[in-house]
């Protein structure tokens, strides 16, 4: 631990119970945590009971980065520092292979965490898997059940036309009256 | 369906949303993530926080948001409470009946239920029997204190100058009401009056829109707060004439016709577009905050004095960008009294990457002793290209010797769409040789990749430069 005479460490608990060492600089990345570090209201381990420990290891790794990059961004010429368009291929590499529960994790951590910028990234990813796609394609990909009654479904259905014509779930429906 | 089936449903969704206000307040003391999570059991869809679905589904046109809100009954009127609306008529499952597609978006309006609105987007395929819907949807945004408004009545597949009957007549007055921040407009027209006063807006785009000589002088006037113009393929101005003190960014575009002018006057103005804006005469005055300039002209005997004109009003700035298309047969005109651009830190050159054009590239480095930064926008003509005269024309002409000792100050080369071509590696060969202070070359390889970009010739090319490169420790470079 003689690192940490250097740099004042935060310790963070998961929900399931793992604890994670980082720096605080690291750690007021989230909003959250950095009103609760500046009040002195935390305790020796911060429990996120919110967060498991695989989503909490990438949020980690996503405020080391923000850490990175801002560390630097004084100085005039910063090698960190990303254009608009190295920002945008970094994130889309952070949340590459991301599948849609662990998405729906991220998401719950970082608005719970309140880190705007992962937040984002979050729903860039969630509007990329969304767009374009039918009621019945997200609810397999997101595990939903279908909570509608035969007759509010008939209703949705009707009100909302357009958006089932060329549903291939409901083709053999409309075909078939 | 009756309407009073549905409201009851809408209202409890509107208590359930107004009611989880979750997560985001708790501050102190233990850190406790109320719903659903307990670790145990898995984050699904319907755990997410309302705002957080809101603002996904803002982020998608409004059929995308309708269709989602039918995935589940938590998400049933999750669409009316989003603070976008983005009706796009290209990603509705049925895109040439207008007529569906316009009851749709009555329908959507009927339904909506936020109190405010951000934005407010519209692309349809405007025939002038609908001017009566838009009125309404207009009129609708601006109760809804919409923010900003984008109108885009053209046809997706007409192409400029092919639309039957007048375009939407836009009742500009009524903006004076509403909060509006940022109006885009395009195929439309609207009444020029003075005395109009538009308290918040701060931006306008308008493209393809008809309007006379007073619209722009009296728009201005009326918008205390506007510091950013655009007009684009606006033919049916003669005389544009614009005075702000407050204007920051002006962008001039597509636009030619017989006994027209310019006057500019916009002493804050700091940046400065002129793309194929052809008038006859040009008049600015008093740029001098003026820090970057996009000024895009062919290359033509008839264009060449204008492009002088403009260039020299704007020659002041920090960063210029400019088109360097190369005429063979007018390099020697080009080149006779060149204006000086001695400001210019930042060097931007649309370019092909012909022979012709590396040429191109040293007279405009040679015209600005002082770039730190040249960034090259490859656009690929070797392939339409010629081989020809062309070649005869530049027999004498050495680049290398044309870019010994004037790159005094680069520091920083960023190519974008790179393709790898030899007259590219030849260019870059020259810059690191002669780049004295030379630190850094990005380049950003063609995406998605154009023919002559294959892989193979990439990966050489990189080779080939690295290898080269190594002479250059100082430099870094790097492809992606």
């Amino acid at each position: 631990m003689s690192e940490s005479t250097e740099k004042k460490m935060v310790r963070l608990r998961s929900s399931d119970g793992e604890v994670f060492e980082v720096e605080e600089s690291v750690a007021k990345v989230a909003k959250t945590l950095q009103d609760m570090l500046e009040e002195d209201c935390a305790d020796a381990v911060i429990p996120i009971t919110c967060v498991r420990a695989p989503i909490l290891t990438k949020v980690i790794d996503y405020c080391k980065d923000q850490v990175m990059i801002s560390s630097s961004s004084s100085t005039t010429n910063n090698p960190n520092e990303r254009t608009e368009q190295e920002r945008k291929a970094w994130g889309q590499k952070f949340m590459e292979g991301v599948d849609s529960s662990t998405l729906c994790e991220l998401l719950v951590a970082s608005n719970f965490l309140n880190i705007e910028g992962l937040l984002n990234l979050g729903v860039d990813k969630m509007v990329s898997m969304i767009q374009g796609k039918y009621p019945q394609e997200i609810r397999d990909m997101f595990n939903v059940v279908n909570d509608f009654t035969p007759e509010e479904e008939e209703e949705i259905r009707n009100q909302n036309a357009w958006a089932f014509e060329r549903d291939p779930y409901y083709k053999k429906r409309s075909s078939s009256k | 369906m009756e309407a009073g089936d549905r409201f009851p449903s809408l209202v409890v969704a509107m208590k359930n949303l107004s009611s989880e206000k979750t997560l985001t307040h708790c501050r102190s003391g233990v850190v406790n993530g109320s719903h659903a999570t307990d670790g145990r059991r898995p984050i699904r869809l319907a755990d997410l926080p309302d705002h957080v679905i809101l603002h996904i589904l803002s982020f998608l046109s409004i059929t995308d948001a309708i269709k989602f809100s039918t995935v589940s009954r938590k998400f049933r009127f999750a669409w009316s409470f989003i603070s976008n609306l983005d009706f796009d008529q290209r990603v509705f499952p049925d895109p040439d009946n207008s007529r569906l597609y316009a009851d749709f978006v009555d329908r959507t309006l009927i339904l909506f239920a936020a109190a405010s609105l951000g934005g407010f987007r519209l692309w349809f395929d405007y025939e002038q029997r609908y001017s009566s819907h838009v009125d309404s949807w207009v009129l609708f945004a601006v109760r809804k204190n919409v923010e900003a408004l984008h109108l885009r009545l053209s046809g997706y597949r007409r192409s400029y100058g092919t639309h039957v009957g007048d375009p939407y007549h836009f009742p500009l007055a009524l903006l004076c009401h509403g909060r509006l921040r940022v109006l885009n407009l395009c195929y439309c027209s609207f009444d020029s009056k003075p005395l109009l006063h538009f308290p918040h807006l701060k931006s306008v785009f308008l493209d393809d829109v008809k309007i006379n000589d007073e619209a722009v002088p009296n728009l201005v006037s009326g918008c205390p707060l506007l510091e950013e113009l655009s007009l684009d393929y606006c033919y049916t101005i003669q005389h544009l004439k614009i005075v702000s003190g407050r204007l920051k960014k002006l962008e001039l575009m597509h636009y030619q016709r017989p006994n027209s002018s310019v006057e500019i006057f916009a002493p804050n103005l700091l940046t400065l577009s002129c793309l194929h804006y052809v008038a006859d005469k040009y008049e600015f005055r008093d740029l001098g905050s003026l820090v970057h300039a996009i000024v895009y002209f062919m290359d033509t005997q008839e264009l060449l004095p204008r492009w002088r004109i403009v260039l020299g009003s704007v020659k002041h700035a920090k960063t210029i960008h400019l088109l360097n298309w190369w005429n063979t047969d007018l390099a020697e005109a080009r080149n006779k009294d060149m204006i000086m651009l001695w400001n210019t830190h930042c060097l931007g050159l649309k370019t092909g990457n012909t022979k012709m054009e590396m040429f191109g590239i040293a007279d405009f480095l040679r015209i600005a002793p002082n770039v730190i930064t040249l960034i090259l926008d490859i656009i690929n003509t070797e392939a339409v290209n010629w081989k020809d005269g062309s070649e005869r024309a530049f027999g004498k002409r050495c680049l290398e010797e044309e870019l010994r000792g004037r790159l005094r100050h680069l520091k920083t080369v960023i190519v974008r769409s790179f393709v790898g071509s030899e007259n590219e590696l030849e260019l870059l060969k020259y810059l690191l040789t002669h780049g004295v202070v030379l630190e850094k070359m990005s380049l950003l390889s063609a995406k998605p990749r154009c023919q002559f970009a294959s892989e193979e010739l990439l990966a050489d090319t990189l080779k080939a430069l690295q290898s080269f490169g190594q002479s250059f420790p100082n430099v870094e470079i790097s492809l992606s």
